[in-house]
């Protein structure tokens, strides 16, 4: 009873998704659901599109610059937090959860306000600046969960062996952390990428990303090329999981521990009623 | 032989605060992020001219008023049906693993990696005047009804949008409650249904706080699909919003909304913290 | 002599308040195998962290062969280390991990390979050198983490409860194995452990910590045989500790609830205190069939339980509503709950313990 329940919600979940697949290749011109005739031509109209494409590049471009900023930002604070005891530091966690506690229309109008006196709205540095904010908490929180399951005797054991701090991180830490940091890093661009709220406000006609133009056009298009982008987009995903998964079955997992596990892996509980472990 | 006392000040563990580690991200913040709250929040107060006119034109005019009550009604509604209709899918994933589990698990990533536009979209269609439920109708020759910018229209997307976020949230818990606990209810004389009641359904209470304080405070901001599926006449808070600024340029206003959505919001959470400690959301 | 290794006065405090460590000096001579044994917290594992440069001291100082080297970084001081879960770094074959403290202090490669195919040898695992730790077993990744400390010649080797995580069977080989190898290298080794029967195996010395101050340094026998105090004597083996009233006239005569007089051994020292406690070792305790030797003190015990172990029997009995228990060897002697036995023991066996 409860399988088939699941099994229904797993429909419902995924059913837009495979609808929207289907649409990008149906008839051009209609919104016909099913389509009357399949094809590549709501694809044909989505690569022949200059503003399209235009699109395509800068939700890329400023995904890969929110990422880079996030990172560079959040693995320090991440190492302090996790290392160090001092007062404050509940402070800065508060501080660092900011940005997802606000509503997305709080920060737009905010963002919208902000940066126009500074003329960086429809720009791509304005875009980055927002963005990097709004993604620094989901980042945050996953590379801080890799850096808590890091085993600090590596270190120890790096140092003990020779390595100096410097050199304990470089040969030591980071290789171990690299799949947390990756993942982290993939967080930030995904939340980048597909962050609409402020980027509708912000974008403007110079830095417009895929879903600001997807949510303009979604009146007032006559083909169905959301179909397209999203299928792609969510096919590019998947591809990327894929390559990911294969690649993450010969790793290091017994130093770390992730934030999201493998969902199916029978963990050993790590909460007892209590909290103690 | 001398002996030296060596007074050493250096501790690891004090409170010492690494500067270097934690100054970008925090300055990084407080420009990009907490300035521009700010300036809103000022805004607030000072368009047209200093004066608490935008709050009480808020929270007086029935029709901004109404707005605010409707926000808050919807996202109710969204947060429970989310909880009923997740609670089920969360408690498979957690006590049975298997295939089906993964085949779910992989439904949940790929709905958690579609944007909020692609998603709303997809309703568009679906409820659109060309769609498949529309056709439904007209094969049984009936004229479809407005389903379409409508209230119920958005808050079933939004249910839809939302729904992976709380089975996520209730998972992440239930996964931690140890199946002992019930093999040791059972042994002791529980049914399964006493077994859930009196020892899984409290142990996951944490898991239902997050997945419902969650929720809830996202539909309350939440912005795309209301624009794009919901009535135009009763409006959600952030559609409002929306209007003021763009066709109105009513800055001041607009931001005293958002700031009564704001602290609608960290009320919320405060009143969370209270009993549950922030803490917890973020492990 | 100098010591190889000087702890002298060592204070360590986390939060000004309490220390971790009160105040300890130690003296290891070079090549030596000393334990530092206590119950959780009691500050040993804090000590080793500052022997190693993981921590500073508060207060105090530590010298390797006479240099002080209290505020050196770890990386320079010349130590190898086991940690509590082996540390081996996972992304690294068991080759690599043996090979890089060689590598971080520049060893030309040929020496590296050399050294690195010496150790794998010396523990065994030389078909397994590509493999990566989460491929091999507890026992496997422990040598692996023995060999990577050993590999650059260090001065001292510190172990941190290394044989915590294995399966008795397995500890006890690996006990045996750590043994043989202080034997070979002849390295100084300092090791933590809580277990007692680990470090009497082990040790040439056992530094006994409680609450962050040692309470006794000394062979393994003589802390067994001679503890210092009651807590060392109940935390070392099983023991029965038994209130005496002394007589300051009569410094090898006490009085024992329950029996009477007894005769205390040569070596006790009750300084004019007219009470103190009788520790006695239960296996020194010898079950007496008939007419007791004239030279044991004996004392009579109801039965209360009996467990059988196999190789050895646990008695428990009453002696005036004291429980004292006796470990018989294996036996088919079967006994009663309320029989009542007579159990003497050597007055050398018995050990006073005063206040």
């Amino acid at each position: 009873m409860l399988r088939v329940f699941s099994f229904l919600i797993a429909v419902y979940l995924l059913s837009p998704t495979v609808l929207v697949a289907i649409m990008s290749f149906g008839d051009a011109g209609s919104f016909h659901f099913p389509p009357r005739s399949f094809g590549f031509a709501v694809y044909q109209s989505y690569f022949d599109s200059g503003p399209w494409l235009v699109a395509t590049y800068n939700s890329v471009l400023i995904a890969i610059l929110c990422s880079i900023a996030v990172m560079v930002l959040v693995v320090p604070a991440a190492m302090a937090q996790a290392r160090y005891r001092y007062r404050g530091q509940e402070m800065l966690n508060t501080l660092l959860m900011l940005p997802i506690i606000v509503p997305p229309v709080v920060s737009a109008v905010a963002y919208y306000g902000f940066l126009s006196p500074l003329g960086l709205t429809s720009s791509i540095l304005g875009m980055v600046i927002a963005h990097t904010a709004l993604a620094l908490p989901v980042t945050y929180l996953v590379v801080s969960a890799s850096m808590k399951g890091f085993d600090l005797n590596l270190e120890r054991a790096a140092m003990i062996s020779g390595a100096s701090r410097v050199r304990a991180l470089f040969h030591v830490t980071f290789p171990v952390l690299r799949p947390g940091l990756l993942v982290g890093a993939l967080f930030a661009f995904l939340y980048s990428f597909n962050e609409s709220a402020v980027s509708i406000f912000i974008a403007g006609r110079n830095a417009e990303t895929l879903p600001k133009r997807m949510f303009g056009s979604i009146l007032t298009d006559t083909d169905p090329v959301i179909a397209v982008v999203s299928t792609l987009v969510t096919g590019a995903t998947l591809l990327g999981a894929v390559i990911w998964l294969l690649a993450q079955s010969k790793t290091w997992r017994s130093a770390i521990n992730w934030p999201m596990g493998t969902h199916a892996e029978l963990d050993r509980p790590t909460v007892k009623a209590g909290g103690l472990v | 032989m001398t002996r030296r006392a060596q007074k050493n000040s250096k501790r690891v563990g004090a409170v010492s605060v690494p500067w270097q580690l934690i100054a970008p991200v925090g300055l990084f913040l407080t420009i990009f992020f907490i300035l521009p709250i700010g300036r809103m929040a000022y805004l607030s107060f000072v368009d047209p001219k200093f004066t608490l006119d935008n709050y009480t034109h808020a929270l007086t005019v029935s029709l901004y008023a109404s707005t605010i009550w409707n926000t808050v009604s919807t996202s109710l509604t969204i947060t429970i049906v989310c909880l009923v209709l997740g609670y089920p899918v969360a408690y498979l994933l957690a006590t049975r693993p298997g295939t089906l589990s993964l085949v779910l698990t992989a439904c949940i990533l790929v709905t958690f990696w579609t944007g909020f536009v692609v998603r709303t979209y997809a309703w568009l269609i679906l409820l659109g005047n060309a769609g498949p439920i529309a056709s439904l109708f007209r094969a049984f020759g009936v004229q479809p009804p407005q389903m379409l910018f409508t209230t119920p229209s958005s808050t079933l997307a939004m249910i839809h949008i939302m729904l992976p976020y709380m089975i996520f949230l209730l998972y992440a818990v239930m996964r931690r409650i140890d199946s002992q606990y019930l093999r040791a209810a059972a042994n002791l004389g529980a049914n399964p249904f006493i077994a859930f009641r009196t020892v899984f359904f409290p142990l996951s209470a944490p898991g239902v706080a997050n997945g419902c304080i969650l929720v809830f405070t996202m539909s309350l901001g939440f912005f795309v699909t209301p624009m794009l599926l919901g009535s135009p006449r009763d409006m959600m808070i952030s559609q409002l919003i929306s209007q003021q600024i763009e066709q109105l340029l009513a800055w001041g206003f607009a931001s005293s909304l958002a700031m009564i959505l704001l602290c609608l919001t960290v009320i919320l959470l405060l009143i969370y913290n209270r009993f549950f400690g922030l803490t917890r959301l973020w492990g | 002599m100098t010591a190889h290794l000087r702890v002298l006065n060592v204070v360590k405090s986390y939060d000004g308040f309490r220390n971790a460590v009160n105040r300890v000096s130690l003296d290891v001579a070079k090549g030596e195998f000393i334990s530092l044994l206590g119950p959780s917290g009691s500050g040993k594992t804090t000590l080793l962290l500052m022997i190693a440069g993981f921590e500073q001291p508060t207060e105090g100082l530590i010298e390797l062969d006479g240099i002080d080297v209290t505020s050196t970084p770890p990386h320079r001081r010349n130590m190898g280390m086991v940690f509590q879960g082996y540390a081996l770094f996972p992304h690294m074959t068991v080759e690599k991990n043996i090979a890089f403290p060689l590598k971080m202090r520049r060893w030309s490669r040929s020496d590296i390979v050399a050294r690195v195919d010496t150790l794998l040898n010396m523990i065994d695992l030389v078909e397994h050198r590509d493999k990566h730790p989460r491929q091999l077993s507890g026992g496997q990744q422990q040598r692996v983490a023995l060999a990577r400390a050993l590999a650059p010649n260090p001065d001292v080797l510190l172990l941190d409860e290394p044989l915590g995580a294995l399966d008795k069977n397995l500890r006890e080989q690996m006990q045996i194995e750590l043994k043989r190898i202080h034997g070979e290298t002849g390295v100084t080794m300092i090791y933590v452990t809580h277990d007692q029967s680990e470090a009497m195996a082990m040790s040439d010395r056992i530094a006994v910590f409680r609450s962050g101050s040692i309470s006794q340094v000394a062979a393994p026998l003589e802390v067994y045989n001679a503890p210092a105090d009651r807590f060392v004597g109940q935390f070392i083996g099983d023991s029965n500790v038994l209130p005496l009233q002394l007589d300051p006239q009569r410094p090898r005569i006490a009085h024992l609830d329950g029996v009477g007089e007894i005769v205390l051994s040569e070596l006790s020292n009750p300084g004019g205190l007219s009470e103190g406690e009788l520790l006695l070792r239960p296996e020194r305790l010898q079950l007496i069939n008939g007419l007791a030797p004239p030279d044991l003190n004996v004392m009579r015990l109801k039965v209360k339980t009996v467990v059988n172990y196999g190789d050895s029997i646990l008695l428990i009995g009453l002696l005036a509503d004291r429980e004292v228990r006796v470990r018989l060897p294996g036996g088919h002697r079967r006994f009663a709950v309320c029989e009542e036995i007579e159990v003497g023991w050597v007055p050398s066996d018995g050990h006073l313990l005063v206040a």
